[in-house]
């Protein structure tokens, strides 16, 4: 065995992990070559040193600071609870969320109505709302007749203000849809203001947690099953509608029909409308035909979306600080490498933008999986 | 996976902060000591190994036991660790001590390395300067030698954790304790070296 040999293996011979082939090979040129022998020696050394090094134990704080940190973000999750058993001020926010959440996950097409679309008369183009409860909120909403655009405007009864807490201003606001005088829920965003020093951590976490609430990343999704009379005739009415909503940038990403017995066919579309036209889409599209299937989901990707924009920050960050090392004649003789770094880098940050582009894109574009299938024996006729 | 991990890991799964609270009793020491001897001091080692389990804690859901649950979490330490050091200024790290040119009259009957005895190898001198070689060692070397020869860890539970071939392990942690081993020898005749010139 030669020595350059020994170098290459001394490591795994000391970990017990040569064949007994090898160990005894290894062992008959150490017991001729004292250079070997020392350096076998030396990284033995090395080695029990490191395994010598001493076990440290965390900081005595160390584990309750790490379960306060995460109960607070326990108690960020379980916000519903909090804020309408224990902070009643907020109740009709927390209603409100309620029925936002309420409007995505219910499926039932007269619940989605009811929540999803406020009608108000000319003379409530401005309406003070005032509601304590879920009930109150969902009358109201129930009562108040439509018109093309609003700006709901909700109050809460002063004497339920606790001091020094002011809510500035709230709600809103609707997207308008000038051709039926529809109006949907897109977001409210709730501005509050602290004008109190001494207001309480619980009330600040709870704006915090309120805001983040109110600010969902979400992907809306549809399929939909009709049945129709005439296949060509209703596909026309699509494409009709996707054409007439192309202002609004409404389009089919992909289409094609297939023959099926008896000489019915089935037409399959893939529907991509803004995220604040998601169910105004659906309503129309189901028009079209008597409704068979229907299901709505909702993604959160709030998680992934804080993730990435977290890492691209991050990328970012590394990225300024090697530009600065490169900037620093101290270390012209490794500029190569360090060049190298940066591109890997920013390649890095690229595919996190280009993930987080496409995130956005499936947050700003619900799709629509439309369904037409033929039957002539369809008892509706609904828009045939 | 234990079976004891695997209630807590369920229990955990569900919400449960106490069963949480357990896991972070069994595993805190261990991922205090990655991060301390990856970092270099205490008060960041402290905010690393929070970081970790907040983020495994956040992660509870994304676990599905295809690797045992010690694995996994050593996973995102080591990602944790490995991010903030890519984070810091990379001049930072602790330089070499320059060996001091001295003539060949000097060099002579210096102890070697290999030969020193097992207490002064041990000792506190010695330990705090090896703390400062690691920290000069390449990331990934770093991790593979705190591993294995602190944590312990066999090469197959090494090659899990960072995701990477036994043959990778064998060659980084090889490469890892040669430096580690040049390092020593250095500081050692220094060392020697200079008690010579003070006597």
């Amino acid at each position: 065995m030669q020595c350059s040999n020994v170098h290459d293996i001394s490591s795994l011979y000391l970990d017990g992990l040569l064949s007994p082939e090898q160990v005894e090979m290894l062992e008959q040129h150490l017991a001729v070559c004292t250079e070997c022998c020392s350096e076998i020696e030396a990284l033995r050394h090395t080695i029990q040193a490191l395994s010598a090094l001493q076990v440290l134990d965390p900081p005595t704080e160390f584990r309750q600071q790490l379960m306060e940190r995460l109960e607070g973000e326990l108690k960020r999750k379980s916000l519903w609870s909090r804020i309408v058993h224990t902070i009643p001020i907020y109740r009709w926010a927390a209603v409100a969320c309620v029925a936002l959440a309420l409007v995505v996950t219910f499926q039932q097409v007269g619940r989605l109505r009811t929540l999803e679309r406020l009608k108000l008369s000319p003379a409530d183009r401005e309406t003070q709302i005032t509601a304590t409860g879920e009930q109150d909120l969902l009358e109201t909403m129930r009562n108040v007749e439509g018109t093309n655009q609003i700006q709901m405007t909700t109050s809460v009864a002063k004497e339920n203000l606790p001091d020094g807490i002011q809510i500035e201003d709230s709600g809103k606001k609707v997207a308008d849809d000038s051709s039926d005088n529809s109006l949907f829920i897109d977001e409210i965003s709730l501005k509050m203001k602290e004008t109190a020093s001494d207001s309480s951590d619980n009330l600040g976490s709870t704006l915090e947690t309120l805001n983040s609430v109110v600010d969902q990343k979400v992907v809306k999704k549809a399929n939909l099953s009709l049945e129709v009379v005439n296949l060509e005739q209703s596909e026309k009415k699509v494409m009709k509608m996707i054409d007439t909503n192309g202002a609004r940038n409404w389009f089919i990403k992909n289409s094609f029909r297939t023959a099926g017995r008896q000489g019915l066919s089935r037409g399959d579309y893939l529907v991509s409308v803004p995220q604040q036209d998601f169910y105004l889409a659906v309503d129309s599209m189901e028009t079209l035909g008597v409704l068979k299937e229907k299901e709505l989901s909702l993604e959160d990707v709030n998680q992934r979306y804080t993730d990435l924009t977290t890492r691209i920050l991050n990328f970012q960050s590394e990225e300024n600080k090697l530009m600065e090392t490169l900037g620093n004649p101290r270390v012209a003789d490794e500029n190569g490498q360090l060049q190298e770094e940066l591109n890997q880098i920013r390649q890095n940050k690229q595919s996190v933008v280009q993930e987080l582009e496409q995130l956005n894109n499936y947050i700003e574009y619900s799709t629509i999986q439309l369904i037409l299938l033929e039957n002539h024996f369809s008892g509706s006729g609904a828009g045939n | 996976m234990g079976r004891v991990d695997e209630n807590l890991v369920q229990r955990c799964q569900e919400g449960d902060l106490d069963a949480f609270d357990q896991i972070v009793e069994e595993y805190s020491q261990k991922v205090y000591n990655l991060t301390y001897r990856m970092i270099g001091n205490p008060a960041d080692a402290s905010d690393l190994s929070q970081e970790v389990f907040v983020r495994v804690y956040r992660s509870l859901n994304n676990f599905r036991g295809e690797s045992s649950f010690s694995t996994w979490l050593y996973r995102i330490a080591t990602n944790v660790c490995l991010d903030e050091i890519r984070r810091r200024n990379r001049k930072s790290a602790i330089p070499l001590k320059q060996r001091i040119c001295i003539d060949d009259e000097q060099c002579r009957d210096i102890p070697d390395w290999s030969t020193v005895p097992e207490t002064i190898v041990q000792s506190k001198e010695l330990q705090e300067e090896i703390q400062g070689m690691i920290n000069s060692l390449n990331p990934e070397y770093r991790l593979v030698i705190i591993l294995r020869d602190i944590q312990g860890y066999s090469y197959a539970e090494i090659g899990e954790i960072i995701n990477c071939s036994i043959g990778t392990v064998k060659s980084r942690l090889s490469r890892a304790r040669k430096s580690l081993k040049m390092k020593i020898k250095e500081y050692w005749e220094h060392r020697e070296q200079m008690l010579r010139l003070s006597e």
